[in-house]
């Protein structure tokens, strides 16, 4: 019996061991089975390819969705002092404050939708502290200039436009948009078109635009008086040319033809008898603008961009206007600018500080007035790349890819009596 | 008052003759189609033969550069593309910077991670002979190292091309 | 009579310089210093600053006049 139990024991201990070794066996063919499958995985990357699916257009071209590319926002501040006779912030028959301050940030954004249609939506505010209309309240407790330049009026725009290559040498545009202040709504719209030649050295544009201003008419001693408008339509032909792999030339004419109350009604004008009266404007103006551009790139790294304006319209104004910016890259990302303008204008025909006759044309606008203007600035510009990972992984990108930012004062004063710190700063975003 | 005509004439003819549109560079002839023989130089300086580079593979040779926009949009889809040709072994896509430093093409490069392959094309030798005036530029060699299709932008067409010479012996 | 002429030299030196310049050639002129407008945010509060405060406005391919209270 003892034997037998022995004999069992020992055989129950066989099957057990031979359990065991039969679980290992497996154990380690199950391993050597995986060990296997990853050296032929490996080795099947120097192996001839199986082959694959067809490449689809969907799965590598960008999908005809709405990408951003770029988004800019800037703020720019002008500190503005001077006198004008048409602000009664000041003597009966004298020039009045036109102290103001505008802060105006701005916004752009640019989109493409498939490889044809790009938009660019652009957003700039005013917010504007002016000591000249504000001088004109009907409550008696206004007369006060310095306490009533604290208020503030908000303006802002909205612009949309759009445009769509139709081939490789032509395109057309749209835009539209809306402005909203206190006492005036805008409205504008345009179209445009350009064609390429000779390459793309050659770029011919053309563009209307029809602007739509519906406005409180305010007089001269701040009452309203229902509501007024203008229109203002505009037509330009322009031309570019590349001339050289460094110089580039555009030249440009525009005609704006304007009708409706032209002025801002609540300006004033000193008459002769010793008190002041509205302007009195002409219903109709017809303005003409030539405009030439250059840009050269300079052997040292710089560039230099000119600019000259031909003005003239049917109030007898005409003006001439030079600018020149001289700029030097200092790295790939770093380019300063030095600026000068230049600006000479007769004045309109009825323009004057002390209006004789009651009926006739006459304005004491400064904006209007015979003036020489100057403006000088300088800049620095940063464009910083942003090194990226793999765009491809991420689909459409969405990352950021180039910083840029700049920051710019610029110094405008007139002649008559008028100028202006202007300090402007920028940052930007390509995708 | 005598001279206003041949004046006129002179100035006439100097404009019709001047604005006419002309090539900037001479255009080396090259067979009917072949890829030209050029030396290219790689990103880390050695020269280079785009036939070595191809060795028999199917090709979309994408001509660009740093400084164009349009360029830079469709690395991408070239990226995209770049990944399906490796994963097949028998088709290739090779970036040919044109007309700028190997030093600009590298720095780039390297900013942006660029899977494929780049060679860069400093004096425009292989974009003349080819007759390649535009950046960006996309052309598809067939296995024989003949070229199959140009065109502009990578798109639907110049996908088809690469498809087709795939597809082709 | 010498105007003329000077003219037409001028012409004659010039023009030929107007000849098509390939795109792949055209790296320079892709330089943001070389922007014909400058960039477009500081080019519209520009614009808007000389037409608001001058009387000559216009031949930017915007409109010369409306648009705000501020004309």
């Amino acid at each position: 019996m003892m034997g037998l139990r022995r004999a069992a024991a020992a055989g129950v201990s066989d099957l057990a061991r031979a359990a065991r070794f039969a679980a290992l066996v497996a154990l380690f063919s199950t391993v050597e089975t995986r060990a296997l499958a990853q050296n032929a995985g490996a080795a099947g990357a120097d192996s001839p390819p199986t082959p694959m699916a067809p490449i689809a257009d969907e799965y590598v071209l960008e999908p005809d969705t709405l990408r951003v590319e770029s988004v800019t926002t800037r703020i720019t501040s002008f500190d503005q002092f001077g006198y004008g006779y048409q602000s009664q912030a000041g003597p009966v028959l004298g020039p009045g404050s036109e102290r103001a301050t505008i802060l105006e940030p701005q916004l752009e954004i640019t989109a493409s939708q498939g490889s044809r249609l790009k938009h660019v939506l652009t957003v700039p505010v005013d917010v504007v502290s002016a000591a000249s209309p504000d001088a004109i309240d009907n409550t008696p407790a206004s007369a006060d200039v310095v306490s009533s330049a604290s208020r503030r009026n908000i303006a802002g725009t909205i612009d949309w436009a759009a445009t769509y290559r139709l081939d490789n040498e032509s395109d057309v545009s749209m835009n539209g948009g809306v402005h909203l202040e206190e006492p005036l709504r805008s409205w504008h719209g345009g179209m445009g078109t350009t064609r390429a030649f000779a390459d793309g050295s050659t770029v011919l544009a053309a563009r209307a635009l029809e602007v739509f201003d519906w406005f409180d008419r305010f007089d001269i001693t701040g009452h309203r008086h229902g509501r007024t408008d203008r229109s203002s339509t505009t037509v330009s032909l322009g031309l570019t040319q590349i001339v050289t792999p460094t110089t580039v030339l555009n030249v440009n004419y525009g005609i704006t033809i304007q009708e409706g109350e032209l002025g801002n009604t609540w300006n004033s004008v000193p008459l002769s008898d010793g008190t002041r009266g509205a302007e009195v404007f002409p219903g109709e103006r017809v303005r003409h603008a030539l405009v030439g551009r250059a840009s050269q790139f300079l052997p040292w790294n710089g560039a230099l961009r000119a600019y000259y304006r031909f003005y003239a319209d049917d109030w007898g104004l005409v003006a001439h206007s030079i600018e020149a910016e001289l700029m030097q890259r200092l790295s790939p990302t770093l380019y300063f600018g030095a600026l000068y303008r230049f600006h000479t204008q007769t004045g309109v025909d009825f323009f004057t500080t002390q209006a004789p006759a009651p009926d006739a044309l006459r304005t004491a606008d400064s904006d209007l007035a015979p003036l020489d203007a100057h403006t000088v600035g300088g800049r620095v510009v940063l464009d910083l790349p942003v090194e990226t990972s793999q765009l491809g992984q991420l689909g459409q990108g969405g990352q950021v890819r180039l910083l840029h930012f700049e920051i710019g004062y610029e110094r405008y004063f007139r002649t008559n009596d008028l100028h202006m710190d202007i300090l402007t700063c920028a940052t930007g975003y390509r995708f | 008052m005598r001279y206003r005509l041949p004046f006129l004439i002179g100035l006439v003819g100097s404009i019709a003759t001047a604005c006419a549109p002309t090539d900037a560079a001479p255009v080396a002839a090259s067979r009917e189609g072949i890829l030209p023989a050029a030396s290219l130089t790689t990103l880390e300086g050695a020269a280079t033969d785009l036939h070595a580079v191809l060795r028999g593979r199917v090709a979309v040779l994408s001509f660009w550069a740093t400084w164009c926009d349009a360029c830079v949009g469709e690395i991408a889809a070239l990226e995209r593309l770049h990944a399906q040709a490796r994963a097949r072994g028998d088709a290739v896509v090779v970036g040919i910077a044109v007309g700028e430093p190997r030093e600009t093409v590298a720095a780039f490069a390297m900013e942006r991670h660029l899977p494929y392959q780049q060679l860069v094309d400093e004096r425009f030798q292989l974009a003349d002979a080819l007759g390649q005036q535009r950046v960006p530029a996309t052309l598809v060699v067939d296995r024989a190292g003949r070229i199959v299709f140009r065109g502009g932008a990578l798109d639907p067409a110049s996908l088809a091309a690469f498809r087709s010479a795939l597809h082709s012996p | 009579m010498t105007a003329r002429c000077i003219a037409a030299i001028l012409a004659a030196v010039l023009l030929p310089a107007c000849a098509t310049v390939p795109q792949n050639r055209r790296a320079r002129l892709a330089d943001p210093m070389m922007s014909l407008t400058g960039e477009p945010l500081d080019a519209a509060r520009r614009q808007k600053l000389y037409d608001t405060r001058e009387g000559a406005a216009g031949g930017d391919g915007a409109s010369a006049g409306g648009g705000c209270g501020c004309q």
